[in-house]
């Protein structure tokens, strides 16, 4: 009886990492986009779309 | 039988069982960006196929899984795996007529598991990767949505505070669609493996392929494209689900629990770990309605469709067992199953046609999930 718990804490840090990241940075876009500070805005979302563009890279490669 | 004519046959109902797993699961990842007026629901249907059909191509891990873990390809014949699959399928329907929660995915492995014990003696079945590949992930990868759901929502809810409620409002709704974006593509690269791993297990006890392939490209295809279809048709299925109160989730909650959601299921399609799609979202759901009011979950009503959860995989394994014995018994036991299989299929059919929709003949267990939280706006 093995159970991979290497495997297991694996998930379980990377979906609290990434969600967390991905949703803090969303929210502090639509907070800077409140306050007209576009730049801000656009950083923060644009972190969004990395954070997801790296999670599938890691997946596809 | 020429083993050929029955991988053909397995390889025809394992594509009808993909298509009918889309189908059940449209709901789960695009109503609520529907019932928020997120996206138009034929945008939101046609969006979530390609995205199924894209996350089928992403990653084979969980193909692997099954065509190469869970059971002992030597020990094991395209029979046998028949005899599973109609388990699996007959499990879906009469679960799906009495409106029982049930899970596709398990009904599969209930069924597999079942047929190769039965018909080849426990030796065929690796329990241990059972364990390590799909029985802990079972219970753990709704877990890890759930809690991590629930950091994400107090954190979104935190500080959507200072927010322009305009800004945030559209702001979200953008948010969930990209959210139930990538659930759909995670569903792809975990659902639509399973039927990749049944004909690839199929080619490999029939001997067309090398234990331990990969699946070839055209059973990747033929299995993204099937579930892609099941995908769009299914999306009628979501007008009755809006009709039943799934509008209780806002934006930025539905946005917090699908991004959750998606990353559990991606991580865990990448290590091979064969998951339940719909108990991963509806942990999700639950830990983010925990996140937004904490005596907002029924713990009942959730001990209960626990209990649906565990009953699945035993439950479609005794089926999976009779009609597994009896296939691998000759041709007469491949059509006698072929024949129960699909009178029973064709009679739940027109029952269900009888009466016409009822809401417990869409079993919805996203949409029950929302229902626990009715949260006092």
């Amino acid at each position: 009886m093995k159970i991979d718990f290497t495997a297991l804490l694996t998930v379980f840090g990377a979906t609290l990492l990434v969600t967390l990241l991905v949703v803090t940075l969303f929210v502090l876009g639509i907070r800077a986009l409140s306050n007209n500070s576009k730049t801000a805005a656009v950083a923060s979302f644009a972190g969004c779309v990395a954070a997801v563009g790296y999670g599938l890279f890691l997946i596809i490669v | 039988m020429d083993p050929a004519l029955v991988v053909i046959i397995v390889v025809v109902t394992a594509l009808i069982f993909d298509f009918t797993n889309g189908f059940h699961d449209t709901a789960n990842a695009m109503a609520t960006s529907i019932a928020t007026g997120a996206l138009k629901p034929k945008t939101a249907v046609a969006l979530s196929a390609v995205l199924n059909l894209v996350g089928a191509f992403l990653s084979v891990e969980v193909a692997k899984t099954i065509s190469g873990g869970i059971v002992d390809d030597a020990k094991i014949t395209p029979a046998i795996i028949f005899g599973g699959l109609v388990g699996a399928i007959m499990w879906n329907l009469v679960t799906w007529y009495a409106g029982l929660p049930s899970s596709s995915s398990h009904a599969l492995f209930g069924g597999l598991i079942g047929a190769a014990w039965v018909a080849s003696g426990v030796d065929a079945i690796h329990f241990t990767k059972v364990l390590d590949k799909v029985i802990v992930p079972a219970v753990v990868a709704p877990l890890v949505a759930g809690v991590v759901a629930a950091l994400a929502t107090v954190v979104v809810y935190r500080l959507k505070k200072a927010t322009d409620p305009r800004v945030s409002h559209t702001g979200f709704k953008i948010g969930q669609v990209a959210s139930a974006s990538l659930v759909s593509l995670a569903h792809g690269t975990n659902d639509a493996q399973k039927t990749m791993g049944i004909i690839t297990l199929a080619l490999i006890t029939s001997g067309s392929l090398a234990p331990g392939s990969a699946p070839p490209t055209w059973v990747i295809i033929s299995a993204g494209a099937a579930i892609a279809l099941g995908t769009y048709l299914g999306g009628w299925r979501i007008t009755h689900t809006l009709g039943r109160g799934l509008t209780t989730i806002e934006p930025a909650q539905g946005f917090a629990a699908q991004t959750s959601t998606a990353a559990a299921i991606l991580a865990s399609s990448h290590l091979g770990f064969a998951l339940s799609t719909t108990h991963v979202a509806s942990g999700g759901i639950m830990g983010s309605g925990l996140g937004r009011d904490r005596h907002g979950v029924r713990w009942g009503t959730m001990g209960k469709m626990a209990a649906g959860w565990l009953v699945t995989l035993p439950a479609a394994g005794i089926v999976g067992a009779i009609a597994g014995k009896w296939a691998s018994s000759g041709t007469a036991g491949v059509i006698g199953v072929a024949v129960i299989g699909g009178a029973i299929a064709v009679g739940i059919w027109v029952l269900s046609r009888r009466e016409p929709v009822k809401p417990e003949h869409i079993v919805d267990e996203v949409a029950a999930q929302a229902e626990l939280h009715k949260v006092a706006a």
